[in-house]
């Protein structure tokens, strides 16, 4: 199993506890978490990505316990086994698309290959934009650079937040279902939160947060 | 991607505000370097040209003055003394050796003076080409004046009256070159030496001149007034003869002042200088105290311009700062996105503190590279105005306090930056939180 959840629960100060279901997804699956805003999507993603402590239950990233994970080697195994995609794409500003990837590699302690970084360009359609700053590129085009950045580590978990909800209907399609098949083809657990009903149809499994 | 070329690429990203504390720093560390090179360079020149003389006596005005102009030809001399004190004042037991310099003329700029050989060794001048002057209008030319106005041995020249390079030539009296000299990094490069006779003689034959035309009519207070620049002091006797025999000593003959080194230094320097001043019309300055005096005075403004350099270069750490500091707000995304990458909080802080050294280092070396491009642009003045060089192109060991000050600086300027990255809450930037 590579992502796994056993009753988790969260709490802000001052506000009512979150209790989230159990989820389970495997390699090459994809789960799509729905949810209306305020229902805790995010922060079921940042508790499983580990970026946020974890106060009640278990999570299993492609069988580590991120319970016993601490500091710096939490930051590590997150780099390497988490790919995060989120609702705004970020990147070092400075930085061209390719040097992203290849800081995402260094970052989590993998050897820069360029090779790699450009091979998955060309898979999302976007080689030729390689040497350009991220923030010369359209939406749709950095959330594709984005979804390069997050599988550029081979992780055995994507987690995406809102991929598609600053996409129009068609580039929103297009992101999704090459998500999907580059996760797919990467071996990768994909989970999806979203409140973003276009998606719905495009994944069969489900999780709704009430 | 290692830090350094990440680091690097940030600053070029926020060129405006890096280029501004950039600017800011170099110029405060250009200041500073220009002002330890300068200081440097003014007490190796002075310190150089002293050589060891103890005392200079002269006629009375300004001792700083009188040190100046005898010692490094860069101010008129304050008058003449009469020669039959100065011979009495060489024969006193306590004086090893004095060296008599006599002023008159110079040549495009280059003063002529009447001395000794005696002058020659205390300089340690040798002798390039051919003989040191043997008799009368005989010169010999300093390296750097050799070279600047062309001259070579058997040519002649006549000398321009007063130490100003524009003026009446003397053109009945011309100086022959019989020597030129092995540059050595002394006055001596810029100077044309005669025997003091030589100096004697033109200004006899320039008052005959003077004579005949009628063109001047000063009286004797007068002429002790003006004689900053003019050795002639001879005119208040007009009806000798003298161009039968320049060597012959008359009791009016004038130097313009002496060098002096005691036997014994402390005893000399005690009881001298206030003998001489006391009952002689003779002034006598020790170059020591004189100096200092100089270099106090001087410290002053080379204090004010250092404490501005100090603050331009505090205000250079502010911006550098503020500028590390606003650039979190724009950059808490991209941080958050390299701890979600697998970086730790510390690797954070290595980056912006890295950012902070990158500019004060860059700012150090242009700044070093403005002080000693500056103090080039200013020797190669001072070369052309005093005849003096300024060595450039060498580190001081100050400059590396310098540099550790600049490095310090820019780990105080980005510790809070750095701090505060590493403190960068991943979950709530990421969701819009903060």
């Amino acid at each position: 199993m590579s992502i796994a959840t056993h009753e988790i629960a969260y709490q802000y100060p001052g506000r009512p506890k979150i209790m989230f279901p159990d989820l389970e997804c495997n390699s090459r699956e994809t789960l799509l978490v729905l949810g209306t805003s305020g229902r805790g999507k995010t922060t079921l993603l940042h508790l499983i990505a580990g970026l946020i402590p974890l106060q009640q239950g278990e999570v299993h990233i492609g069988g580590y316990s991120l319970k016993k994970l601490k500091g710096q080697t939490l930051d590590q195994f997150r780099g390497a086994n988490v790919g995060l995609i989120f609702q705004q794409p970020h990147f070092i500003r400075s930085l061209t698309v390719a040097e992203n990837l290849l800081l995402a590699q260094q970052l989590a302690g993998n050897s820069p290959s360029k090779k790699r970084v450009q091979t998955l360009l060309g898979r999302l359609g976007i080689g030729e934009y390689a040497n350009r700053l991220p923030r010369f590129l359209s939406v749709g085009e950095q959330q594709r650079a984005s979804i390069a950045r997050a599988l550029v580590n081979q992780p055995s978990v994507i987690l995406a937040d809102e991929p598609t909800s600053s996409l129009d209907d068609q580039n929103a399609h297009k992101v999704a279902t090459l998500l999907a098949e580059q996760a797919q083809l990467e071996d990768a657990a994909l989970l999806i939160v979203t409140h973003d009903q276009r998606l719905v149809n495009l994944f069969p499994q489900h999780l709704r947060l009430s | 991607m290692n830090t350094l070329i990440l680091s690097w690429k940030n600053l070029a990203d926020r060129l405006l505000s890096s280029l501004l504390s950039l600017l800011l720093l170099a110029l405060g560390v250009g200041i500073i370097s220009l002002l330890l090179l300068l200081n440097h360079e003014v007490e190796r020149q002075f310190k150089t040209n002293l050589r060891g003389v103890d005392l200079v006596v002269g006629a009375k005005g300004s001792p700083l003055q009188v040190i100046l102009s005898a010692i490094y030809h860069i101010d008129s001399p304050t008058g003449n003394i009469p020669l039959e004190e100065a011979e009495k004042l060489m024969r006193h037991p306590l004086i090893k050796q004095a060296i008599p310099l006599s002023y008159g003329d110079n040549y495009r700029g280059y003063r002529i003076l009447g001395t000794t050989l005696a002058y020659l060794e205390l300089y340690k001048g040798t002798i390039a080409q051919g003989t040191p002057w043997n008799a009368t209008l005989e010169v010999v030319l300093g390296a750097k004046v050799a070279q600047k106005t062309g001259l070579s041995i058997g040519d002649s020249f006549a000398g321009t009256h007063g130490l100003l390079a524009e003026g009446m030539t003397h053109e009945e009296s011309k100086y022959i070159v019989t020597g030129i000299l092995q540059p050595n990094g002394t006055v001596l490069d810029q100077l044309i030496l005669t025997s003091t006779e030589s100096v004697w003689a033109v200004h006899e034959h320039e008052e005959d001149h003077e004579e005949s035309t009628s063109e001047e009519s000063h009286s004797d207070a007068e002429h002790e007034n003006e004689e900053a620049d003019h050795d002639d002091g001879h005119k208040t006797h007009p009806q000798e003869n003298h161009e039968e025999d320049a060597d012959e000593h008359y009791a009016d003959r004038e130097v313009t002042s002496l060098l002096v080194k005691f036997r014994n230094k402390a005893v000399g320097i005690v009881t001298m200088p206030r003998q001489i001043n006391a009952n002689t019309s003779m002034q006598a300055a020790v170059p020591a105290i004189e100096l200092n005096r100089l270099f106090n005075q001087l410290g002053i403004g080379t204090s004010v311009l250092r404490g501005v350099a100090i603050a331009v270069m505090l205000i250079a750490a502010l911006s550098m700062f503020i500028s590390l500091y606003t650039s979190l707000d724009q950059r808490r995304y991209e941080l958050a996105l390299m701890r979600t990458l697998g970086a730790s909080p510390e690797k954070l802080a290595s980056l912006i503190l890295t950012e902070a050294m990158l500019l004060s280092l860059t700012g150090l070396i242009v700044g070093l590279f403005l002080g000693h491009g500056a103090i080039f642009l200013l020797s190669q003045q001072a070369e052309a105005q005093y005849a003096y060089q300024l060595l450039a192109f060498q580190v001081l060991p100050e400059e590396a306090l310098l540099a550790v000050g600049v490095i310090g600086l820019g780990i105080v300027a980005g510790l809070i930056p750095a701090l505060r990255a590493a403190n960068t809450p991943i979950s709530q930037t990421l969701s819009n939180q903060v």
